[in-house]
């Protein structure tokens, strides 16, 4: 059940994750398209301009939801990378509660009249040209944390069955980095083996 | 005070491993909170002072908002996904093997040219992938056996391949400088500029040394013979050219159109990301999975930064509105000697023993904001003192136990290799890179930089 429900949130967060990465795509076309019109053509958009900061902030602000489920942000390792499963479950339990569900809660309810008076106002960009509906991405600001929210109830889940030796604890990202590094280089073999001077033996 | 203490609360929590993003983000919303009930006090009664309190504190985050919004505006931040996109791209194209295999007995016929070879590898894949941890990685599965078979040193081997695998950090473009430059807000195109000549002294300073280690023992890094198989120099000099024309000629674009100020480090990490798939339709290694791969990867870095810095605007905001910025400035502006060296020293010593402890990313938002406006006081050119961080911040890399290095190459050598090699192969690494730090405090003009603001 509780396993079930994991795969769940996990799932959602991917979705998050190809959304944001899909965008971040975009996000480079779109600085290209830009640069190519303003040194080839001379020419350019304020709107295509502000596009640019928009997709980035997707990028970054929904993306922190996904790096969460991938147990992507940076942890000060010295003292947890020793610790047992179910210790460090424990800590990732008490973290979602006193740590991430405030500063989330806070910001997130903090931000809506921020959207609110934005969209009363029918603020706009200052520049001619610019793009209108600015409350659109400043709602990034409160939907990203509630996501953050959603996603971290999946981690403190996911913690939950580690603690309770349902499943093991993933790999700390990076040790799994550098197996991927490896094997990534390890389909190359002939690579190596080339260079340690053993040609002949190919 | 209470800024402070919350600085020391904050590391104390960071030591139980949860996020540092979260941490200090929690931290500084519970600290100010604390500093709200002391601000307004229980003189109206226990109930009046906590809802009032309460209100007080939650108020310094009023400005939250606000301040997330001109990060997402922020297009010099914007180059961090992108340029980290370019690196990984060029780290799927093989880019790093190409180079090793080309390189690697390049030198191999003069005493140390094996680790030679590799510090110039490390220096062209800080150039253009400027990933620390694939670049260590390939070193550690391509190079280390080629030095392991011809009896190199151990911790000489092992050491440089960790050095030179951090070279990232300093060569441009390096995200470190891009988010040093957002700090203190100079053009990241003139922080890259004025790295290159510190990072390739560097560079240039590990080559002498495994020259001097070389030659004075014997036995340390040994010649290789002679191998007819392996083609003539000539050959085997095109075959190297061959290998990196098209990514030093990508580069060269990036950072050449980025020093000449026709484009912004935005607009070039675009440019440069498309160069990049380009080079891998090219080399014929081009999927769509290498761009989902590269687009995931990306967005992953970029949100743990973005992260870090709404954690760090958090701390920020109650450490300045508590008056910890004042009781820091007040200090430093009391240190023995002469003022400015004093303040540079007591800061470089400071963020070297952050660095055993913290990443560069936190240490570039949460200390250097402090120190900014205190050295603009002083009369430092930030700049000067941006190239200073970052170099100190690359040692923070080869630091052990907790160097980031040191855990990549670790994953990836033979049981031969005991972790105490490594530990030992990089102290001379170590040395040589506080050695060049001390030469740009005292001598920063020689390398053309200008130490006044």
């Amino acid at each position: 059940m509780l396993l079930k429900l994991e795969r769940g949130f996990d799932k959602f967060a991917d979705i998050i994750g190809y959304f944001t990465a899909f965008v971040m795509v975009l996000m480079i076309l779109n600085v290209t398209y830009d640069v190519v019109m303003r040194y080839f053509f001379n020419t350019g958009s304020i709107a295509m301009q502000e596009m640019e900061w928009h997709l980035f902030s997707v990028v970054i602000l929904l993306g922190i939801s996904y790096t969460l489920k991938e147990d992507g942000h940076v942890r000060v390792d010295i003292i947890y990378d020793r610790l047992t499963d179910k210790n460090k479950a424990k800590i990732n339990m008490a973290g979602v509660v006193l740590f991430i569900l405030p500063v989330a809660l806070l910001i997130g309810i903090e931000s809506i009249p921020y959207v609110i008076e934005s969209f009363n106002s029918n603020e706009q960009s200052g520049d001619p040209g610019g793009l209108p509906y600015r409350w659109i991405v400043k709602s990034l600001i409160p939907l990203s944390f509630f996501l953050l929210i959603i996603t971290s109830i999946g981690f403190f889940i996911k913690n939950l069955n580690v603690y309770k030796g349902l499943r093991p604890m993933d790999g700390y990202n990076l040790k799994g980095e550098i197996e991927n590094l490896k094997s990534e280089l390890e389909q190359h073999k002939h690579h190596v083996v080339d260079i340690d001077g053993k040609g002949e033996n190919k | 005070m209470i800024g402070i203490i919350m600085f020391f609360a904050s590391l104390v929590m960071l030591s139980f491993g949860f996020p540092v993003a979260f941490t200090f983000a929690a931290v500084s919303l519970f600290f100010g909170i604390l500093a709200g009930f002391i601000e307004v006090g229980f003189d109206n009664g226990i109930m009046e002072g906590l809802v009032d309190g309460l209100d007080e504190g939650l108020g310094m985050f009023d400005f939250m908002p606000y301040r997330i919004m001109s990060i997402m505006q922020n297009t010099i931040l914007m180059s961090v996904p992108m340029f980290i996109f370019m690196g990984i791209i060029l780290q799927k194209t093989g880019l790093a093997e190409k180079l090793l295999e080309s390189m690697a007995f390049l030198f191999g016929e003069i005493r140390g040219g094996v680790a030679i070879s590799t510090v110039l590898v490390g220096t062209l894949l800080a150039a253009s992938t400027g990933v620390v941890g694939a670049s260590v990685v390939a070193m550690g599965v391509i190079s280390l056996p080629v030095m392991m078979k011809y009896k190199y040193n151990l911790p000489l081997a092992t050491g440089t391949i960790c050095a030179s695998g951090t070279l990232g950090q300093i060569i441009p473009p390096s995200i470190v400088l891009i988010i040093l430059g957002d700090v203190f807000q100079v053009p990241v195109g003139d922080l890259f500029a004025a790295a290159v000549w510190p990072g390739l002294t560097l560079v240039a300073a590990y080559i002498i040394f495994i020259l001097i280690v070389s030659y004075f023992k014997k036995d340390m890094a040994p010649a290789i013979p002679k191998d007819e198989s392996r083609g003539s120099k000539s050959k085997q000099v095109i075959a190297a050219l061959i290998a990196i024309i098209p990514s030093l000629t990508l580069i060269v674009m990036v950072l050449g159109s980025i020093f000449a100020g026709i484009a912004t480090p935005t607009e070039s990490s675009a440019v440069g990301c498309i160069g990049a798939i380009l080079l891998a339709i090219l080399y014929r290694s081009f999927s769509i999975d290498m761009v989902k791969e590269a687009a995931f990867e990306s967005v992953k870095i970029t949100s743990m930064v973005f992260g870090i810095l709404i954690g760090a605007t958090a701390f920020s905001m109650v450490f300045t509105y508590t008056g910890g910025d004042e009781i820091v400035e007040h200090f430093m502006m009391n240190l023995p000697g002469d003022e400015k060296f004093a303040f540079i020293l007591f800061t470089m010593l400071a963020i070297f023993i952050l660095g055993f402890f913290i990443d560069f990313v936190e240490i570039s938002y949460i200390i250097v904001p402090i120190l900014v406006p205190i050295a603009m006081n002083l009369d430092i050119s930030p700049v000067w003192f941006a190239i200073l961080i970052a170099m100190n911040l690359q040692t923070s890399f080869l630091t052990p136990p907790f160097g980031f290095s040191l855990f990549y190459l670790k994953g990836v050598v033979p049981a031969s290799v005991r972790t105490i090699d490594i530990y030992k192969g990089v102290v001379p690494f170590i040395l040589i890179q506080i050695f060049v730090l001390m030469i740009i405090v005292f001598f920063p003009e020689f390398f053309g930089i200008n130490p006044k603001a």
